[in-house]
């Protein structure tokens, strides 16, 4: 079979793609499989078919290509993890769950919070284990888009309480 | 009747409706009216009895076809849903018998998309490269290496290399 001419080998795999039996991830596999398919299967109007299938962002300025399909999947995978991650944020009190790791890296023994302590022999000494939470956690805030936690002192000027809307500007007067 | 000869030498007499599902006999008909013996050198005798069938059953499907809707506009009664219901069973009728059809070995998959090729016939060349298509589909590199019996060309660089390129679409 793989001595079947390259214009009915390309056939195939435009027929394929076109009917979405093949994807991108046939593709690749064929691309492995030896120098002539690695050839055959990175054929631009094979990935602009897969393109204008997959992507919302298709037609470009830019010309079809396996690493434009590899660029644009990549982006919206990313997107879609983005998305996935503000939805999680919104969905979990998570100001309240770092209250409570804030407290047991600062104080450590005094929480009731149970977090696997690892002070076994060989294990890195509790200084070093609690400075890698902190940069866990520090990287944990920065993902959820969540600045330095304010100073909260109730019945002051500034404080809000976590599930109270944001207040809206009220309408100019006339 | 025309005769169509295959590069073995057999002779095939078979309608023109049927012959004509090849463009390229279309072609040749169309040039020259007195035609009726064409050789053709890239099909052996095997695999045109195959096409030939394919061809015989899609010009009788569409001729029934064409006699079903002639008597119902003849006769003048009845709604127009009987037709589309016709035509909706014979065509699940037609794509039942074309699996069944292109159900065959790999060499033999091989010579009906080369000869579907050669004798430009769309039906054909669409259910073979199809087929083609759906035998790829899912398998690893080694299955498919296995089953088409191809040769890994590349230098154990070339497949670092390659292997480096890929592994995007696998995560």
């Amino acid at each position: 079979m793989s001595s079947l001419p390259d214009d009915v080998w390309v056939r195939v795999l435009e027929f394929g793609t076109e009917r979405r039996l093949l994807d991108y991830r046939d593709l690749c596999r064929l691309a492995r499989v030896n120098s002539k398919f690695n050839q055959l299967s990175s054929h631009p109007s094979l990935w602009a078919t897969l393109l204008s299938h997959d992507s919302s962002h298709y037609p470009s300025s830019h010309p079809p290509s396996k690493s434009l399909y590899r660029k644009k999947l990549e982006e919206e995978q990313m997107a879609e993890l983005e998305a996935r991650r503000s939805s999680r944020t919104d969905l979990y009190p998570s100001e309240l769950l770092f209250n409570i790791i804030d407290a047991y890296c600062h104080h450590p023994g005094e929480t009731s919070v149970n977090i696997p302590n690892s002070t076994g022999p060989g294990n890195p000494p509790q200084d070093c284990i609690t400075d890698q939470r902190t940069s866990r956690l520090h990287k944990l805030k920065r993902g959820c888009n969540i600045g330095p936690k304010p100073k909260a002192i109730p019945n002051s000027r500034y404080y809000v309480p976590l599930n109270k809307p944001r207040r809206q500007a009220m309408p100019r007067k006339i | 009747m025309i005769t169509l000869t295959s590069s073995d030498g057999v002779q095939f007499d078979v309608r023109e409706a049927v012959a004509k599902e090849s463009q390229i006999i279309r072609d040749m008909i169309q040039d020259d009216c007195v035609i009726t013996n064409i050789p053709l050198a890239n099909v052996n005798h095997k695999i045109l009895s195959i096409v030939l069938e394919y061809c015989q059953m899609h010009v009788d499907k569409t001729e029934m076809e064409v006699n079903a809707s002639k008597h119902q506009t003849t006769t003048g009664e009845g709604s127009s849903s009987v037709p589309v219901a016709l035509k909706v069973s014979s065509n699940k009728n037609l794509n039942d018998w074309d699996k069944e059809f292109i159900n065959v070995d790999l060499d033999t998959l091989y010579d009906l998309i080369l000869a579907a090729n050669y004798l430009n016939i769309s039906g054909l060349l669409n259910l073979t490269t199809q087929a083609a298509a759906d035998i790829i589909k899912g398998k690893t590199t080694e299955e498919i290496r296995a089953t088409f019996n191809i040769k890994n060309d590349f230098t154990p660089e070339e497949e670092a290399a390659i292997r480096k390129e890929n592994p995007w679409a696998f995560e």
